[in-house]
């Protein structure tokens, strides 16, 4: 036995796999440029899948949180404007009321301030039917029905259901102003509704005393009732851009975390693939000269 | 005793015909430089049995043993059957590598993760509808896009599920096939027996059958990629094949070959595909656990009605969507605006069914890269196994030149003392005792 004979077969077969192995890794190298992914498949980095994985999952619930707060934002701001509406109406029956509470106008006069009191609450209905995207921002969760209906029906056709919404992991908001506690119900229960429809009646019919005294407490209760309900409206528009924000920047860490995951390194790719690239050719050349002449050249 | 005038004659002759038959050898050597399984051969040259010579031949009166020229004592074989061990235990586990690798790249490439296309993305897709759903309560589009997702993500469970069923039920036909009776282990294995009674007659005549013992090492290694071998030498020539941890030799002597056996830890090829059963199983398991995670949870929230069904045990084949557009339930309350249950049921996005997924393509992951580097080991291993054996037995050629070479000088040089002795005894005959003719 001769340890260290070299035979033709020999240098062939491992030229070959030798050859082979450095195409495999070209074609590593290529397709990890190509696609800009370092894992093709969960084998080429179990963990680094396990993550990616994971990281996509969080984008995408992080994407539904942002899909949420913008569509939340735009559920507020009718609500907001709708609620504005209804300040402006109380302000103006204010100033309606201590027109008609002076005793030195006419009755001619104060009818014209009750048709005015008519319009009002024909105006706050109106605004409290408000929508957004089809559905009613003030009717509770019966949102596919207006709350109210415009003429002498003053009687509220929604729920007092909150809605609620999800702006993060585990974070979720009531986003509804139910528009019963605003507007009232009709009848007889002192909010805004009532108090109009009483304020129009009293004009009418020149009851100073009920000018002077209840519609004015009525109606600043009303006002409090109202801007009670914007200032929880704000501040839930500014809660809403934090968590726009604060998401916007978990987004953008998890978009890098997952990036250094799973991404080529391209300047290392291609350093990669040069240099299999000459170590290929480089094997080729070697092969070439090293496996055509034999002793058979030289002999004659 | 006197030494016959032509005796070189004859010591010329035996070398003329032995530098011949090195270089028959050395033709057989070269044309099959690359035959599969060939050995390289030797021509062993020996010097003849020398011619006692009696006293009195030497100078001092003592005999002398004179020299007959040589003889080819025996074709010799030039293998190390330690190495050929080693080679088989090697290619048996490459073998086995590779089908288990070759099985698990199907169900990795079936995954299709991490991408946009996978069950993953289905299940953030799924989730996402659902936060749609909560945000548009009221609307029959969302449901409907819900309803849309959830099918797709129970038709991706289904299918990867169908995946790993195709992939045992592969292994278990090509198992079949590889043990049947018109497969390479019953083909192998009667070849051998024949291989045996020849190579018995030769070795009994008395004659080396090189040849056949190569064709008998190459269906060796053919049959050490199927299953761990060991061969025991029965002597005469003869062998013996174990075959796996099959109960009976699958070879043994001239005797007709014991197959088919039952195999339950073969080890090579058929050891990877029994293997795969469990393995699949196990993988079978885990995707039902998903599936019924994905279930309950879902339907823990929503029902009545249940969101999925699914027969239980084999969650992953059966899970269907079990609602339509018009009975998912965003609410607890019938108000169109309620939206409570769809933002739990949004909320259980990264839950159990999102962890025991990725778990599990973690797993066949790991298992996957784990084979591909017992491939490249084994691969390394069989390639040094190989190139130690063709370190022993491979034809090199410049060495087969030069011993051509060495042949025919041998060869020239015998006929060249051929002629000398011719013309010597030409002097003898026909010049000798001429004087004044």
């Amino acid at each position: 036995m001769s340890a260290g004979r070299v035979t033709e077969g020999m240098l062939g077969r491992r030229l070959l796999s030798d050859l082979r192995a450095s195409t495999h890794r070209i074609a590593t190298a290529q397709r990890q440029i190509a696609s800009g992914k370092r894992i093709d498949k969960p084998s080429d980095d179990p963990l680094a899948t396990h993550n990616a994985l994971r990281l996509r999952s969080e984008l995408a619930g992080i994407a539904q949180d942002m899909r949420t707060i913008d569509d939340t934002k735009g559920w507020i701001d009718t609500t907001d404007s709708a609620l504005a509406t209804v300040t402006d109406t109380v302000h103006r029956a204010r100033e309606l009321a201590l027109q008609g509470a002076n005793g030195s106008i006419g009755q001619t006069e104060r009818n014209k301030l009750a048709d005015e009191v008519d319009q009002l609450i024909e105006t706050a209905k109106s605004a409290a039917n408000s929508s957004y995207g089809g559905r009613y921002v003030l009717a509770g969760q019966d949102t596919d029905d207006p709350p109210y209906t415009a003429g002498a029906v003053d009687t509220y056709d929604g729920d007092s259901g909150a809605i609620a919404r999800q702006i993060g992991p585990g974070v979720s908001v009531q986003i509804n102003i139910p528009g019963v506690s605003v507007l009232g119900n009709g009848g007889a229960d002192n909010k805004l509704l009532s108090t109009l429809r009483t304020l129009s009646a009293d004009l009418r019919s020149g009851n100073l005393p009920g000018l002077r005294g209840p519609a004015l407490t009525n109606l600043d209760k009303n006002l409090e009732d109202v801007t009670s309900a914007r200032g929880t409206i704000g501040a839930l528009s500014t809660r809403l851009d934090a968590a726009q924000s604060r998401l916007a920047q978990v987004e953008e860490s998890t978009t890098a975390l997952l990036s250094e995951n799973e991404d080529t390194d391209i300047a290392k790719a291609m350093i990669d693939l040069t240099t299999q690239q000459s170590v290929y050719q480089a094997a080729l050349q070697s092969g070439q000269s090293l496996i055509q002449p034999s002793l058979l050249d030289f002999l004659r | 005793m006197n030494v016959s005038s032509f005796m070189g004659l004859q010591t010329a002759l035996k070398g003329l015909l032995a530098q011949q038959r090195g270089l028959d050898v050395t033709a057989h050597n070269l044309a099959n430089a690359n035959t599969v399984g060939y050995t390289r051969q030797e021509a062993s040259f020996v010097a003849s049995e020398p011619l006692a010579i009696k006293a009195g031949a030497l100078a001092n009166g003592a005999g002398a043993l004179l020299g007959q020229g040589v003889e080819v004592e025996a074709y010799r074989r030039l293998r190390d059957n330690f190495l050929d061990v080693q080679y088989r235990g090697q290619s048996m586990s490459l073998a086995g590598n590779e089908t288990t690798a070759g099985a698990l790249g199907s169900i990795e490439a079936a995954l299709n993760e991490p991408g946009t296309d996978g069950i993953s993305a289905l299940l953030d897709k799924f989730w996402s509808a659902w936060g749609d759903v909560a945000n548009y309560p009221e609307s029959q589009p969302a449901r409907q896009a819900l309803v849309g997702h959830a099918e797709t993500l129970a038709n991706a469970l289904r299918s990867f599920d169908a995946r790993l069923t195709a992939v045992a039920s592969e292994a278990t036909a090509e198992y079949t096939q590889i043990t049947g009776p018109s497969g390479p282990i019953v083909a192998a294995a009667n070849e051998i027996q024949r291989l045996n009674v020849m190579i018995q007659s030769s070795v009994t005549a008395g004659r080396a059958p090189n040849d056949l013992l190569d064709r008998r090492d190459v269906l060796l290694d053919e049959l050490s990629g199927y299953a761990q071998v060991s061969v025991t030498d029965l002597g005469g020539g003869l062998i013996r094949v174990n075959f796996g941890d099959a109960a009976a030799p699958l070879v043994d002597g001239t005797n007709p070959p014991t197959w088919p056996q039952s195999l339950s830890a073969p080890g090579g090829r058929l050891g990877a595909l029994i293997d795969l059963g469990p393995l699949t199983a196990g993988y079978h398991a885990r995707l039902n656990d998903v599936a019924r995670s994905l279930q309950t949870s879902v339907n823990a929230i929503h029902s009545p009605p249940n969101f999925f069904t699914a027969t239980l045990g084999s969650e992953a084949a059966t899970l269907a969507v079990a609602v339509t557009a018009a009975t998912v339930k965003p609410g607890s309350t019938a108000a169109v605006g309620a939206n409570d249950l769809a933002r739990a049921i949004a909320a259980l996005r990264g839950g159990a069914a999102d962890q025991k997924y990725a778990d599990l393509v973690g797993t066949i992951g790991a298992n996957a890269a784990s084979v591909n580097r017992q491939l490249q080991t084994s691969q390394a291993l069989v390639d040094a196994a190989d190139t130690r054996r063709q370190e022993v037995s491979g034809v090199a050629m410049d060495e087969e030149v030069t011993n051509m070479i060495r042949f025919q000088r041998g060869y020239q040089a015998s006929s060249r003392v051929m002629s000398t002795m011719d013309e010597m005894l030409d002097m003898l005959i026909n010049r000798t005792g001429r004087v004044g003719l």
